[in-house]
């Protein structure tokens, strides 16, 4: 189904355009929930740390 | 060669970074770098399940299109080069064996871990996760369940070198 092969390089701008509006909407998110969620927002980065923490 | 079949958790750690550090955030990621250059002597295997927690997060908690989604699997599958795993069992083969597990242990959380963990005991991979009560409890089950410390263990052994200096 999915497997690696090469890129043109219109496919490669594509992904990053797309890792970019994606970090934007993933950005947007987090500063509402900063603002409005702060328990989310706490609970997004601990579980990013604990992840991190099983690598360091 | 044995695949690791990861869990999405881990997955989304490469995701996550990969949209961070766009932002100047959270630029260095040991979870993503793992990923990226222990794949080089690992063979990672993804399934549909586990596609479909990456887009449902991504979706539904981020609201990214359809589209975006896409391409940006595209780049994980370019970047990872993990192997795409064909679920041949049948959903009533697979929850026979969740119902089996959960009569014989009890389980807290709910039962898509061990939907994975039922995928990956049917194609004969290691299931790789960061779910103590997996680890914990079903060991008896499938014997071959590493958390993420034994991951970077196994690879270090594989590698016979100090993943830091290999990245």
């Amino acid at each position: 189904m999915e497997e690696r092969k090469e890129l043109s390089e219109e496919e490669k701008k594509r992904i990053e355009e797309a890792w970019d509006r994606i970090a934007d909407k993933v950005w947007k998110k987090l500063q509402y929930w900063k603002k409005h969620n702060p328990k989310k927002y706490r609970q997004f980065w601990r579980e990013i740390r604990e992840l991190e923490k099983a690598f360091s | 060669m044995e695949k690791f079949y990861l869990d999405t958790n881990l997955l989304f750690g490469y995701f996550l970074k990969k949209i961070l550090e766009r932002k100047g955030s959270y630029i260095e990621s040991k979870v993503s770098d793992f990923i990226i250059y222990s794949s080089k002597k690992l063979k990672y295997a993804f399934s549909i399940l586990t596609k479909a927690e990456i887009v449902r997060k991504l979706k539904s908690e981020f609201n990214a299109s359809r589209n975006d989604i896409e391409d940006v699997w595209k780049g994980f599958i370019i970047e990872v080069s993990p192997s795409y795993i064909q679920i041949p069992q049948s959903l009533e083969e697979i929850y026979g064996e969740i119902v089996n597990i959960v009569f014989e242990v009890p389980m807290k959380k709910r039962v898509t871990n061990l939907e994975h963990l039922i995928i990956a005991k049917k194609n004969n991979l290691i299931f790789v996760t960061g779910d103590k009560e997996i680890m914990k409890k079903c060991k008896d089950f499938y014997k071959k369940i590493l958390d993420y410390k034994m991951l970077r263990k196994m690879y270090e052994n594989i590698n016979n070198l100090n993943p830091k200096k290999d990245g």
